[in-house]
């Protein structure tokens, strides 16, 4: 059986690495009794992945992971045909503060979830400096007409592979942006491109939009969470 | 329960490498609410969040102390050198990994000491703290009435605790599983006996008097250590004589044993670390202590006598561990794991039990018999690492000297074996620098590397293309409790010349030669035979930003040179190098008195001294579990219980 569970991961936890939290979701399928289906090959690893990965630091209230166990009878001693509440109850006695499992549903879709991201909402929180920048706070909308309406947005981006990062336009990769700067804090709700087929990190919108209105705030003092990811119907 | 970070700290994790070292909250942390306790303690491994977690003591103790309401344990490490700097910028203390409570807050403060050249780490880690990294300057605060946390350390490193007992309050020598729980409570009376309107400085002194006569338990200050000076007769700059200034402690401490290992507490929910550690699995020790009687193996002699757990027990805490933690590798932990009494069953019922779990089981330091070659064709399959040989010594006769029964015999019928079931790598360890070696012993060493590739082509001729050896050549560093404790160790010059001539010697294709870094083990030698003056020069290294000594890319040479010259002027030496040459480079004679003769690790003078003449003589002395050999620790404890 394939499920998807959802879930949070809000507070110091989001210092771990996506690839820690596939570890930490491993171990506790293993420690709440439930066999998942392993890959064939030399290597065989259990069937399992992530929607979206999500950057270390990060915050997120809507994570998916799907899985595939062994077999149907999900949880031993259980013995409804259909367990899925039972593994939910069973792996949230297990999971570390701020992993907070929400829900679980069977899988409906053949491809994975992976494939069927593409795009996602986040939220990110600039405080501002005590020496505010000339005319602060702007007015919202302006805000947003002066970052959306240029035709091309561009910056630099580090290649996997090459040293030289590439200039890029990242303009065709935002879908919508809504700006709320109050006094203290610029907020900004981003629904950016996710996924396999095109993806934008908020990094780069983060480093965009201190550009462009001439913000000097250090990225540590920045909070990024993703609210939602959104998939092909 | 948890407190939530503050925004600085927050700032600051986004800041850092590897940021998960430093916010706890793993799987399996125990969180207890800290008023709700008797005594705080933050249990402090020198060196990173990676190689502190993979350590077993740690999670032992961590599950004994919080095992016990009246007390709660909590984790330090040592911050890597990034964070370290915007800790300090930014004037944050060291803090605790369950509660991220400032580690000067704590009631007592507690180091394990796994290896010499972490030392250097425990001053820093004080100073991170906010505490004067000196005892005297701490009692100095303590008396001004700030809160000051009394120092602890244990762990092998503290069988000779001279070099940090002026950083120390006191040292735990022995086994810790009984103990440590008894000296926090301790202090929990010592708290409640001062009453609350005590200083801190008087707590101290009630837990010291409370704890002064337990077994295990030393606390230098009540020491005075005088030196021999030119004209004293023995060589100027040995100790003269060591003289308690009270009477409410022993002459010498008794190390701490637990005698029933099979029932002392062991961990079944170790914390589970998020990020990638040294060694992330589930460990089971099966045995403390061996039989064999290697003549520089420290651990060999220190945890005598042999303690079993029964193979039951191992078995249940194994399932435990694994069924809490989900890990997906269990391995046993002992000094050599095929002495273990019932070894084959126990192998064979945990190889089914795991391979059952989908569990890799590992099984280090097998000796390589036909029994060890089913097992790890069994838990290896084609996926073969390594196959290790730790012969020590290129020659029959120095392998007689320093008593390690493996004979040329052993090491070529386990290759062949090892080429036919299709190994493609040996890897073999050996050590340079050891008392009565020759040339002739490193010659040994290149005959070996070039007999196991010869057996190699003989099997597989030029299919077996692909065979590879390693060897690695560590340095000889004397230890304290060994009968080799008065020996010399090589200079570095003499390291280096040896160095150049295996790399010369062990030219051969498919051979690969590793070797250590040879300042760090003649440091490390002169902090594992130092005196209480040694700790000045920790000091003064510490102060010239000498830390993380044992990772290469920190260590830094000509700071420590200049940290020995400052102290020889102190000292009365010429030079740095001839202080260096006074704790290593010169054979100890019989009758001096050592640093660590204050500690009683069970061996009597004669055994150590008639190892030692046995060595001399290149006379081998059997294993133990053949006839007792008169170490003397049955003196104190039951053999092979």
């Amino acid at each position: 059986m394939k499920y998807v569970i959802r879930f949070q991961k809000t507070g110091v936890i989001c210092y771990t690495s996506h690839l820690d939290i596939m570890k930490v979701f491993k171990r506790s399928f293993k420690r709440a009794g439930i066999k998942l289906a392993y890959s064939q090959g030399f290597n065989p690893h259990p069937k399992m992945g992530f929607a979206q990965p999500l950057s270390l630091g990060y915050e997120s209230l809507d994570e998916y992971i799907e899985f595939e166990t062994a077999d149907a009878a999900v949880v031993p001693g259980t013995e409804s045909a259909n367990g899925k509440e039972e593994i939910l109850e069973k792996m949230r006695g297990l999971m570390p503060g701020g992993l907070e499992l929400l829900s679980i549903e069977e899988a409906r879709h053949n491809k994975t979830l992976a494939a069927n991201t593409i795009a996602a909402e986040y939220m990110i929180e600039i405080p501002i400096p005590e020496n505010r920048p000339v005319g602060w706070p702007l007015d919202a909308q302006e805000m947003r007409d002066a970052y959306m309406g240029q035709k091309e947005i561009l910056t630099l981006k580090k290649q996997k592979k090459k040293k030289e990062p590439v200039t890029v336009n990242i303009r065709p990769k935002i879908r919508e942006m809504v700006f709320e700067p109050s006094e203290e804090l610029l907020r900004i709700e981003a629904l950016l491109d996710s996924g396999s087929d095109s993806n934008l990190s908020p990094e780069l919108v983060i480093t965009t939009v201190l550009e462009k209105f001439d913000l000097n705030v250090p990225r540590s003092n920045i909070r990024v969470l993703r609210r939602k990811i959104h998939f092909k119907q | 329960m948890r407190k939530m970070i503050d925004r600085e700290l927050d700032g600051i994790l986004k800041c850092v490498e590897k940021p998960a070292r430093y916010i706890g909250g793993e799987v399996n942390i125990v969180r207890k609410e800290p008023d709700s306790v008797d005594v705080r303690m933050g249990f402090a491994f020198p060196d990173t969040y990676e190689i502190g977690m993979s350590y077993m003591g740690m999670q032992i103790l961590y599950h004994i102390l919080n095992g016990n309401d009246r007390i709660y344990c909590e984790r330090l490490f040592a911050p890597a050198d990034d964070m370290e700097a915007i800790m300090r910028e930014k004037g944050r203390k060291l803090f605790t990994l369950e509660t991220f409570t400032p580690a000067d807050e704590l009631d007592i403060i507690g180091f394990t000491l796994q290896y010499e050249m972490s030392f250097t780490n425990v001053l820093n880690m004080l100073d991170l703290a906010g505490l004067p990294v000196r005892k005297e300057n701490r009692i100095k605060a303590a008396s001004e009435g700030r809160h000051i946390p009394v120092v602890i350390a244990g762990g092998p490193c503290a069988f000779n605790p001279e070099p940090l007992a002026d950083f120390v309050d006191v040292f735990l020598i022995g086994d810790g599983e009984e103990l440590l729980e008894k000296v926090c409570i301790a202090f929990a009376e010592a708290k409640a006996d001062a009453g609350a309107k005590a200083g801190n400085g008087d707590v101290r002194s009630a837990f010291l008097k409370r704890i002064a006569g337990f077994d295990g338990v030393y606390i230098p200050e009540f020491y005075e250590i005088e030196y021999c000076g030119r004209d004293c007769g023995n060589q100027a700059g040995t100790i003269k004589s060591v003289s308690r200034l009270v009477d409410f402690v022993p002459e010498t401490i008794t190390r701490a044993v637990v005698s029933d290992i099979d029932k002392v507490p062991f961990p079944t929910h170790n914390i589970v670390p998020f990020i990638d550690t040294v060694h992330d699995r589930s460990v089971v020790e099966t045995f403390r202590g061996c039989t064999r009687g290697c003549r520089f193996c420290q651990a060999g002699m220190i945890y005598r006598p042999v303690r079993e757990r029964k193979p039951e027990t191992i078995k249940k805490l194994a399932m435990e561990q694994l069924a809490n933690t989900g890990h997906e590798e269990l391995s046993l932990l002992s000094l050599s794991t095929s002495d273990y009494s019932h070894f084959e069953e126990l192998a064979t019922e945990l190889m089914g039990l795991c391979k059952a779990q989908n569990v890799a089981l590992s099984l280090p330091s097998l000796r390589l018999d036909s029994f060890s070659f089913r097992v790890l064709e069994e838990i290896q399959g084609y996926r073969k690492s390594g196959l290790t040989f730790a012969p020590e010594a290129g020659t029959q006769r120095l392998r007689d000297i320093i008593n390690k029964n493996i004979t040329e015999d052993d090491i070529y019928g386990a290759v062949r074996q090892a080429v036919e079931l299709g190994w493609e790598h040996i890897k073999l360890y050996f050590m340079i620098g050891l008392p009565g070696e020759r040339m002739e012993d490193l010659d040994g060493i290149a005959e070996i590397a070039k007999r196991i590739m010869d057996i190699n082509y003989e099997i597989r001729g030029r299919k077996g293309g692909r065979f590879r050896v390693t060897v690695s050549v560590s340095n000889f560093v004397p230890k304290a409790h060994t009968p080799f404790q008065w020996e010399a160790q090589d200079r570095p010059e003499d390291f280096v010349e040896k160095h150049n001539y295996l790399a010369s010697k062990l030219h051969i294709k498919g051979v690969t030669f590793n070797y250590h870094e040879t300042v760090t083990s003649n440091l490390e030698a002169v902090f594992a035979r130092g005196d209480r003056r040694t700790g000045r020069i920790l000091e003064e290294a510490w102060k010239q930003g000498c830390i993380f000594d044992a990772w290469t890319e920190h260590f830094k040479p000509a700071a420590w040179e200049k940290a020995f010259d400052l102290c020889a002027e102190e000292f009365g030496f010429a030079d740095g190098r001839e202080l260096e040459a006074f704790y290593n480079y010169r054979k100890r004679s019989e009758d001096e008195i050592l640093p660590w003769d204050i500690v009683n690790a069970f061996l009597d003078r004669e055994f150590l001294l008639s190892e030692k003449h046995r060595a001399e003589a290149a006379q081998t002395t059997p294993d133990c579990r053949l006839g007792c050999n008169l170490c003397g620790v049955n003196k104190y404890t039951e053999c092979f219980v």
